[in-house]
């Protein structure tokens, strides 16, 4: 409203007052001049002051206006005081206008806005009642029955009917009170859903226009059966319908002291309240919560530097977006009323901007920090830092592990070196550390000791000094990989050269012993035998036939032991047709009976090559050990793996760590990344499982 | 005179073999043994002149037997028979106080005899 506009709308409801009051005065049937005149002209000033308060200050918001209307519709009822029956008779038509816009404000408020359901189809039909009901009745009646004898009288009957009449003013008050049910369930409902600092605003707006609505119920109620209880209480309905308007000011004032407060904020920041307890009492909204824009502005988080989810739309929460220095540093959610008072948002979210960004700054860092605890805590690496005394003052969870010790209490505090490092190098150790000081220089070292829980452990250490500003030392860090595992890795890969070495010299030996024993025994002895011959030839033919079938059949001995000894080295059969012809052959050769199951096709020659070397050797141990009946062999590849089996019927017990046999075949199997399983119990047999990867 | 032996060696068909070629050469094969203890036993019972003796015995080898028979006084002499070649065994012949070494694919009585003169 302009600034002009104002003291024409003031001259003007003024002077309808002026023209009520002289109404009033001089009517001939008001009997309570002074009470009337005294408080319709109240009631009717006080809508028009708050209302243009209202459109003074929020001219976009509709309150003000309705506020105004009502006030200047008001004075119009005075014409129901009016000495001629023609003016009365107009007057009854528009004495009612004033509660349409009413109507609108009760519904509307705080927003300004009425929804198409239900707000402005009660607004509808508020204007039907009252442009309709009350006229109605002139039709049939000289005068209304709620007026007794202080009425004029009506110009317009038609038909005199006091039964029409009574059936136009019974059901005329039980619509009026239907209608002034649904409104006050519609209010109740935004009542309940209300947030705390919208029921703020709502609250004397509603403590007035309940009681209002609540005397003019009992009002209309009451003017049905006596017209000495409708006029007392028509004056109560007129005083509580006065305090209305002052209802909607006060709703307004507090709006206003909450701005007030906007300017308190910074006070209360340099006071030491809490950033989002400060801006939760500037906006008079307890639940405002405050969200922090971390990584480039990419996250949000609260204080604690956990995520922060924006409210859904429709929620009735609304986000205010704070920046500072052009940059988005934080998000204010509050509740939707707030939206009614853009202003105080706005000096709020700027006065807080810059004590928001350090908070935001502080979240981020605190994020960066939860981070960095978060690796630390899950790394598989140990992690301590160590005093410049040697006394541990953080480890990580890997650490405590490999102490032994089951809380950190009992590690914290406590000397590196009487923790992790055994007695036998402890002294040397503490020399170590002395040497380094004061500057304590990066470092490595290896240590195995035993610890807490008896377990002995393996750790490659590497420390490196935490400087202060000065340069000094303040503590150590050190970092360290349990190597326990690899170490026995190696250690065991070691063994198993060492072994595969050893059975290799071993295979030699016996090869060179069994062609000295076998086969070159035989063939010197034929030498010999043929030298003999020779010599007995001339003198004794028949004695050299006996010499030469003896050597002929020795040679045939000979050269089987060959044979065999050929076969033991690599079975030519394996090279040329395969595992399963091999297998055939080897069980056909074996001293018992074998019940075998094989694969046709052909598999990568060295898994040939150790999948026979499996099956011979089982099948020599049981012929040596296991006086068994029969053998059982199995192959099979499932799932890309070469699963081999050899059961036997024997004695069982063997020994998968003890014999050299069996060690041998885990170690073979284990080159080719297989594994070797022995089951052996004492009389039940013994199954050896042997697996292969097929690989690719 | 013939000369008396004692024929060594863990081998039956290589002992029948060296029996045989020894006697038809003019040798007295007078006991055979399979291992280094029958060796020492038969060689203080029968008092041979000769003992053939193999380097490989399955109990101790043949240069412990040859130095413990050549350690009594009254020994017999041994001539070390083997299928490996002299060069096998460097200095250890010599060592044990034997005769001399015969191959075993080139026994005969001749070699024998050529080595106790």
């Amino acid at each position: 409203m302009s600034r002009r506009a104002l003291p024409l709308a003031v001259t003007v409801a003024l002077a309808e007052a002026a023209a009520a009051a002289l109404i009033v005065a001089t009517s001939n049937h008001e009997p309570h001049k002074v009470a009337t005149t005294a408080l319709a002209l109240t009631a009717g000033l006080s809508f028009v002051a708050s209302g243009l308060i209202a459109l003074q200050r929020r001219p976009e918001n509709r309150t003000g206006l309705y506020l105004t209307a009502v006030g200047y519709l008001w004075f119009l009822g005075a014409l129901g005081d009016a000495n001629s029956h023609v003016v009365w008779t107009a007057g009854v038509f528009v004495s009612n206008v004033a509660f349409i816009p009413f109507a609108a404000l009760v519904l509307s408020f705080p927003t300004g806005r009425l929804e198409p359901r239900p707000d402005r189809m009660l607004v509808r039909a508020t204007a039907g009642y009252v442009l309709i009901g009350p006229p109605l009745l002139l039709l049939f009646a000289k005068r209304p029955p709620s007026c007794g004898k202080n009425c004029g009288e009506s110009v317009i009957v038609v038909y005199h009917s006091p039964t029409i009449e009574r059936i136009v003013d019974v059901a005329g008050s039980a619509y009026v009170v239907l209608l002034i049910v649904v409104v006050v369930a519609v209010l109740a409902q935004r009542w309940r859903r209300a947030s705390t600092a919208l029921r703020r605003v709502l609250l004397p707006v509603y403590v007035a226009g309940s009681a209002t609505l609540l005397v003019l119920l009992i009002s209309n109620l009451l003017s049905t059966f006596s017209t000495r209880a409708s006029d007392v209480l028509g004056h109560t309905f007129l005083l509580f319908f006065a305090a209305v308007p002052m209802a909607f000011l006060l709703g307004i004032l507090r709006s206003r002291l909450a701005r007030g407060s906007a300017a308190g904020l910074v006070v209360a920041i340099g006071r030491g309240t809490p950033l989002r307890d400060a801006i939760a009492q500037a906006f008079g909204d307890p639940s405002l919560e405050v969200g922090y824009y971390v990584d480039d502005g990419r996250r949000l988080v609260d204080r604690e530097g956990r995520r922060f989810d924006l409210p859904a739309e429709g929620s009735g929460r609304v986000v205010t977006t704070v920046e500072h220095d052009g940059r988005q540093v934080g998000a204010l959610v509050h509740d939707a009323s707030l939206s009614e008072e853009p202003e105080l948002v706005e000096s709020v979210a700027a006065t807080a901007a810059l004590t928001l960004d350090n908070e935001r700054l502080e979240a981020d860092l605190r994020t960066q920090y939860d981070f960095l605890t978060t690796i630390v805590d899950t790394a598989p690496s140990l992690l301590v830092t160590i005093d410049r005394e040697g006394r541990i003052r953080n480890l990580n969870p890997a650490t405590l592990t490999a102490s032994g010790y089951d809380d950190e209490e009992q590690v914290r505090g406590r000397y590196f070196w009487d923790v992790f490092i055994d007695d036998s190098e402890r002294e040397a150790m503490v020399d170590r550390f002395h040497a380094a000081a004061p500057h304590h220089p990066p470092a490595e070292y290896e240590n195995t000791f035993t610890n807490a829980r008896g377990e002995h452990r393996v750790i490659a250490w590497r420390s490196a000094p935490v400087l202060d500003d000065a340069g000094a030392v303040v503590r150590i860090i050190g970092g360290g990989l349990d190597i326990t595992q690899r170490k026995q890795d190696e250690e065991e890969l070691r063994a198993s050269r060492t072994r595969i070495v050893a059975a290799e010299d071993e295979a030699r030996r016996k090869l060179e012993r069994n062609l000295h024993d076998g086969a070159q025994q035989r063939l010197v002895a034929l030498s010999v035998a043929l030298r003999l011959a020779q010599g007995k030839l001339p003198d004794d033919p028949e004695s050299t036939g006996a010499i030469l079938g003896e050597a002929s059949e020795e040679l045939a001995h000979a050269l089987e032991e060959l044979r065999e000894l050929a076969r033991g080295i690599h079975p030519a059969v394996l090279t040329d047709r395969g595992l399963s012809a091999a297998l055939q052959s080897l069980a056909e050769r074996a001293p018992i009976p074998v019940e075998l199951t094989t694969l046709e096709r052909r598999l990568p020659e060295p898994i040939e090559a150790a999948a026979y070397y499996v099956v011979s050797e089982a099948i020599t141990n049981v012929v040596k050990h296991a006086c068994a009946t029969s053998v059982d062999v199995r192959l099979a590849a499932p799932d890309g793996h070469l699963v081999i089996e050899v059961a036997d019927d024997g004695v069982g017990g063997a020994d998968p760590g003890g014999g050299s046999g069996l060690r041998g075949l885990a170690d073979r199997v284990a080159v080719l990344d297989g594994r070797l399983d022995v089951q052996s119990p004492p009389g039940g047999g013994t199954r050896v499982v042997a697996e292969f990867p097929l690989g690719a | 005179m013939a000369h008396t032996v004692l024929i060594v060696d863990d081998h039956p068909s290589f002992r029948a073999t060296a029996r045989a070629l020894l006697e038809t050469e003019g040798f007295r094969v007078v006991g055979e043994a399979a291992d280094g203890a029958e060796a020492l036993a038969k060689a203080g019972e029968l008092h041979p002149d000769v003992v053939l003796l193999d380097v490989q015995l399955p109990d101790v080898d043949g240069f412990e037997v040859s130095a413990r028979l050549r350690a009594n006084g009254d020994s017999p002499a041994v001539v070390l028979v083997s299928s490996r070649d002299a060069g096998d065994y460097g200095d250890l012949i010599p060592a044990s106080g034997a005769s001399g070494f015969v191959p075993k694919g080139e026994l005969s009585g001749a070699a024998v005899r050529a080595l106790l003169e």
